[in-house]
């Protein structure tokens, strides 16, 4: 399948998100291409799980405009939004630690109907994480953190979603475990899936992502592109939110 | 020796009616963090539809009664909870206690506030010879129903996709419906599942008693409930052993107990809660799942 570069996958206007009157997202704008991976960066409590959990509406949120290759998301319950294509791999990535791998991989695949192409991404899936495939009928809960992380991945890509969303996926990880979910997120967008990613490891987000907005107190304050990865005094700049 | 069989099997009946009302209390409160008190009223709606359906046609009677404990489960959902799904499970609880009541009033309304009787299913109240053993044939029954309701329940929830996605709904409500688990789907199938087990609770009590009130489903909901908190409200099977040993405790309590006692068996049994609670507050079984939650 060729995609064309300029497609909106995700395009999010005027964001707002509040809990209880005070306010976490405040008129955020940022769109994701196809084929694009786009990093949200920023300090702790800027907003960034608010955005993700707002824009799916597992949160309430306001905006001007949601909209997922047009189709517009806003008045959508989540479980629609997920069924509409877009996978959010939540922060802290809650899998079913009672039920197996297995079982888990297969919860991904809900709104699934085509048997081959399904099987193919199952395939595709134990292939980018083969410890799934080896763990296959052992309780999730069993895993280790950089195990389950990976099952998240494989379960949220098991829907075949559009726009791969994902928050923190880093989070509590090994170096090593983390260069396997980073070289996992580039074979799912050079494989044709968008992916949106929050992280807190600015510099490795910045180099790897086409774009990388950073989020301070719920606003977008800067737009990084790959060749300021390198540019630690920027970074930590976008960081302190100075 | 004989005798001791005998309550040893009763014990075991009535620990699988209540083991049924623990189960289908457990089940909705795992989807919908909702411990419904008018499971009570839900079993006797059951109750009526049984007794005075089974004089014109038994397979009515029993299609009747689940329909009526389908209706009325998804019914009290519809009018009442669904609008408080973002509340805490102790409003819930609080919320459920309104509706008993007031279903109670309405059965007092309709059917008049005096028992009515009817027999049901009359075949089952003899007793049979096993090897010289004169056993009730309604607890066997109640124990094959019961043996029978729980793993076609337990097949269901862990082979069927569907059972799959309620687990994940009970499991993390949220999470399910982030993974484009229908949320309004898993509630209806688990009050549907709550309203067949309500209906089976129902069928083996009205066979026992021949009789109904307005408060028919109160104790053994109040039991179920009690035995599922036991068992850890959080864990499906936990629930399950946790109504059967309240069953199986009272049941042997009133055998046992010596003439007079008979009256206390019901505070033994609270006795033995507040015991339980004590040594493990979430329940005997919460333990290994407590983290899974955060
Ligand atoms: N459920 C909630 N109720 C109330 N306030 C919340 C809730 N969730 C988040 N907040 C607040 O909203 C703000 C943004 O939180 P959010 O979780 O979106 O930040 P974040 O950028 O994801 O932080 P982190 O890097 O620590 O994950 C914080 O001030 C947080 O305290
Ligand atoms: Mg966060």
């Amino acid at each position: 399948m060729s995609l064309d570069n300029t497609e909106r996958v995700l395009m999010v206007s005027g964001l707002r998100v509040a809990y209880g009157g005070i306010p976490a997202v405040s008129d955020l704008s940022f769109h994701v291409n196809a084929g694009e991976m786009v990093g949200i960066i920023g300090p702790n409590g800027a907003g960034k799980s608010s955005t993700l959990l707002g824009v799916v509406n597992a949160v309430r949120s306001e905006s001007a405009e949601t909209s997922l290759r047009g189709v517009d998301l806003r008045r959508m319950a989540p479980e629609q939004v997920a069924r509409a294509g877009l996978a959010l791999v939540t922060e802290g990535h809650h899998i079913f630690g009672r039920l197996s791998v297995r079982d888990n991989l297969r919860l991904g695949s809900t709104a699934r109907r085509d048997r081959r192409g399904l099987a193919d991404d199952l395939r595709w899936v134990y292939e980018l994480f083969p410890i799934l495939s080896e763990f296959a009928e052992r309780p999730a809960g069993l895993l280790s953190g950089g195990q389950q992380q990976q099952l998240a991945i494989g379960r949220a890509l098991l829907a075949a979603p559009t726009l791969l969303a994902l928050d923190e996926p880093s989070l509590g990880l090994s170096p090593t475990a983390v260069d396997t979910v980073f070289a996992a997120i580039e074979s799912i967008c050079a494989r044709g899936t968008a992916v949106l990613i929050v992280e807190q490891r600015a510099q490795q987000t910045v180099a790897t992502a086409t774009r990388t907005y950073v989020l301070t107190e719920g606003r977008i304050t800067m737009t990084l592109s790959p060749n300021d990865a390198d540019d630690s005094a920027l970074l930590m700049k976008a960081y302190l939110g100075s | 020796m004989i005798p001791v069989i005998q309550s040893l099997i009763d014990a075991t009946s009535a620990g699988a009616v209540y083991a049924l009302a623990a189960l289908g209390i457990g089940l909705v409160f795992g989807v919908l963090r909702l411990a419904n008190f008018a499971n009570g009223e839900i079993i006797t709606g059951a109750a009526y539809a049984l007794i005075l359906v089974w004089p014109l046609s038994w397979p009515l009677a029993l299609a009747a009664s689940v329909v009526v404990a389908i209706a009325l489960s998804l019914l009290m959902d519809l009018a009442v909870f669904r609008w408080m799904r973002s509340q805490s499970a102790a409003s819930l609880l609080i919320a459920s206690f309104g509706v008993s009541i007031l279903l109670q009033r309405a059965y007092e309304g309709i059917f008049g506030v005096n028992v009515r009787t009817g027999a049901v299913a009359p075949a089952l109240t003899r007793s049979v010879n096993v090897g010289g053993l004169r056993l009730s044939m309604l607890a066997i029954v109640a124990i094959i129903l019961a043996a029978v309701l729980l793993i076609a329940v337990h097949f269901f929830l862990t082979k069927s996709r569907m059972g799959l996605q309620v687990q994940a709904a009970a499991a993390n409500f949220r999470e399910a419906r982030i993974l484009g688990i229908r949320s309004g789907v898993m509630i209806a199938v688990t009050l549907g599942m709550s309203g067949i087990l309500a209906a089976a609770v129902a069928f083996v009590l009205t066979t026992q008693s021949g009789a109904v009130n307005p408060t028919f489903g109160v104790q053994a909901t109040l039991f179920g409930l009690i035995g599922a908190v036991i068992g850890g409200l959080n864990r499906i099977g936990g629930a399950l052993v946790g109504g059967f040993a309240v069953g199986f405790a009272l049941s042997l309590f009133t055998t046992w107990l010596p003439s007079g006692f008979g009256d206390f068996r019901v505070a033994l049994v609270y006795l033995l809660v507040i015991v339980v609670l004590l040594i493990a507050p979430n329940g005997i079984f919460a333990g290994r799942t407590a983290k899974e939650r955060t």
